[in-house]
């Protein structure tokens, strides 16, 4: 089975969220580059999202209507809110009520968005090692001990700061992998 | 067999380049260009010879070594060029002056009369009357240049607005040498040197529709320098004149070039890294551009034992090079000036982003940083991280891995910076950044 750089980016953003479920309520992150929607669906599902969250994915090439079918063949329809417009999840901020937790990604820059600076947000170099951290856990990229110990070393060596960038880290576990940089390959696949 | 070489290489950088690439800086190119504008040149002896200073020679060279103080400094008097109160110890620390002032950085001021012969020598240019026909490291790219402006509409307005700038009241350092200076100019014409041919006007229509923006860009440079008046304005105008070259050897290499610019002096490794390897690219690009372009028969008449004798010459690959190398650095686009520096990277400096923000600005004219970034990106080929789409852009012509967050952020804020530090913009409110010429006083 083969991997895609996005669908690794989506997994890193997926692990950040489920791993801070407990300690935060609303996380952003803008300046991404793209992701898997699907693959960041389909694990923040099986990671137990809850449905009292809102979801805001803007920039990543999908209509409104396009998020609500991928939410929904994700057993994701129950969420408070979709949508694919940054001001959107910001105005999620004043209906606390209906939109208690609210999770906001976008790809690119958005200069004139700045309701979402008090969210959690994750650098890439954090996605980047908890990537590595993810990475560590699957059984592909962790068939023998050697295997492992790098990985380990690659998330925790303060002299690899520099290499640890979200791309880079993405690149070249979807090259370990087998798979493709380029995202709508016919090789593109997320685990189901 | 030199000869052969010599003769076969120059056919061969005409007909693809348009012109010798020798290891050129500003100033070659600024004596070369206003040589051909102005169809005229000042001998400069006098100037020369008193902002040269040489030792007495020994032997039957001492009679007329001119270059002594011991020499001139009782010629000049009689001349009426300096005044009778300077004693020789004075006029030897106003040679050392001379000296600094004249001789750009350090390199490419000689001595140029008998009993002294030099390659070529060139003064520092504040005005026009220090142009003499000494200058032999340009290869006619001045020439060039202005022939392709002159061959299209725009071109010509484009010229018509750097003559006004060579008409604007010479700075301070014009009147330090002008007791120095010749009254008389004598005629300069390209046709009277050997390396010299004129190129076909079709090719430099062809060229001058392909180099348009960038020619609209130096016009509108000249218009803002005239306006300015600053002392600065010849310097601006030849880095400005300089980067439409740098420009125009890039695009041979490549239709769209796109160079990395490191604005946090290497304090981000993967910035850096990218930005070196742009450099990199260009530079391969436009090397390895004479074979694609002999190969793909774009340029007709060359012919093929001349492109054997240049494609078996390591020589001419070093030549240009160091020509492309030399010419970056030179402009500030290119760094570390050191030349045992291996890895250069791309760096603005400050003059150089002076330069560019008066090409692509109007006067009056207000824009944001993202749209300033657009038009460095669509004339210059530079990119910061400025721009939405910069991270797109750099990822599709495979340079990278960079973050938006961590890199390309951060180098748009150091860039940010810097036009603030040079009076080019303000940050009237958070995250809001407006470029314009005389930020400061305008916003």
């Amino acid at each position: 089975m083969y991997r895609t750089t996005e669908s690794m980016v989506s997994e890193a953003l997926a692990a950040w969220i489920l791993s801070s479920l407990k300690n935060e309520d609303n996380f952003a992150r803008e300046g991404l580059p793209n992701i898997d929607v699907d693959c960041l669906l389909s694990a923040l599902s099986k990671g137990g999202l809850p449905s009292e969250f809102s979801l805001g994915l803007a920039g990543f090439d999908l209509t409104k209507e396009d998020l609500h079918t991928k939410a929904k063949a994700h057993g994701l329809d129950g969420l408070a809110g979709l949508t694919i417009d940054l001001h959107v999840a910001t105005e999620w901020r004043n209906d606390r009520e209906s939109h208690p937790r609210i999770i906001a990604l976008a790809r690119g820059y958005n200069p004139s968005v700045n309701g979402l600076s008090f969210f959690s947000r994750a650098k890439s170099s954090e996605l980047a090692s908890i990537l590595l951290g993810w990475a560590e856990k699957q059984p592909e990229f962790t068939r023998t001990p050697k295997h492992q110990e790098l990985l380990e070393k690659l998330r925790k060596r303060p002299r690899l700061k520099a290499i640890r960038s979200l791309e880079g880290v993405a690149a070249f576990l979807t090259a370990w992998g087998g798979g493709r940089r380029r995202y709508n390959r016919q090789t593109s696949q997320c685990p189901a | 067999m030199a000869r052969a070489l010599n003769n076969s290489t120059l056919r061969v950088h005409r007909a693809i380049l348009g012109y010798r690439p020798f290891r050129m800086k500003p100033v070659h190119f600024a004596t070369s260009f206003i040589l051909a504008l102005e169809g005229q040149y000042y001998r400069l002896e006098y100037l020369n010879k008193a902002s040269v200073p040489k030792t007495e020679l020994s032997g039957s060279r001492r009679a007329r070594n001119e270059y002594s103080s011991y020499q001139l400094y009782p010629l000049l008097k009689e001349k009426g060029i300096i005044n009778p109160n300077i004693n020789i110890k004075m006029f030897n620390s106003l040679r050392a002056h001379l000296n600094a002032a004249f001789n750009n950085d350090g390199a490419a001021l000689n001595a140029a009369f008998p009993p002294y012969s030099t390659f070529g020598t060139d003064f520092s240019t504040p005005s026009i009357r220090y142009i003499s026909n000494q200058s032999k490291n340009h290869g006619h790219s001045g020439s060039f240049v202005l022939s392709v402006l002159e061959a299209t509409p725009a071109g010509k307005e484009t010229l018509d607005s750097i003559r006004t700038v060579l008409d604007i009241p010479p700075p301070p350092l014009d009147l330090f040498g002008k007791p120095l200076l010749d009254d008389k100019a004598e005629k300069w014409s390209d046709q009277g040197c050997e390396f010299f041919r004129e190129i076909d006007q079709e090719r430099l229509v062809k060229i001058g529709e392909d180099m348009k923006d960038c020619t609209v860009a130096l016009g509108r440079l000249a218009k803002n320098l005239k306006q300015l008046e600053s002392n600065y304005s010849m310097r601006y105008l030849v880095i400005g004149l300089c980067c439409w070259l740098f420009t125009y050897l890039m695009r041979i290499g490549k239709t769209s070039p796109l160079l990395v610019v490191d604005t946090q002096q290497g304090n981000n490794p993967r910035i850096r890294n990218q930005s070196r390897a742009s450099y990199a690219r260009a530079l391969d690009q436009f090397s390895s551009s004479y074979k694609r372009t002999f190969k793909d028969g774009k340029v007709v008449g060359i012919l093929k034992n001349d492109w054997n004798v240049f494609a078996k010459s390591s020589k001419v690959q070093k030549e240009l090079d160091d020509h492309f190398r030399d010419l970056g650095v030179r402009i500030g686009v290119v760094q570390p000036r050191s030349p045992v520096a291996k890895h250069k990277h791309i760096e603005l400096q400050a003059d150089t982003l002076r330069v560019l923000a008066y090409s692509l600005l109007e006067k009056g004219q207000v824009i944001t940083l993202p749209e300033f970034a657009k038009e460095l990106r669509k004339t210059w080929s530079v990119v910061v991280g400025a721009r939405a789409e910069d991270g797109d852009e750099l990822r599709e012509n495979r340079f990278g891995p960079l973050d938006q967050d961590e890199d390309l952020l951060p180098n748009k804020m150091a860039f940010q910076a810097l036009l603030i530090r040079l009076g080019l913009a303000v940050e009237p409110s958070d995250g809001l950044t407006l470029v314009a010429i005389n930020a400061e006083e305008l916003i």
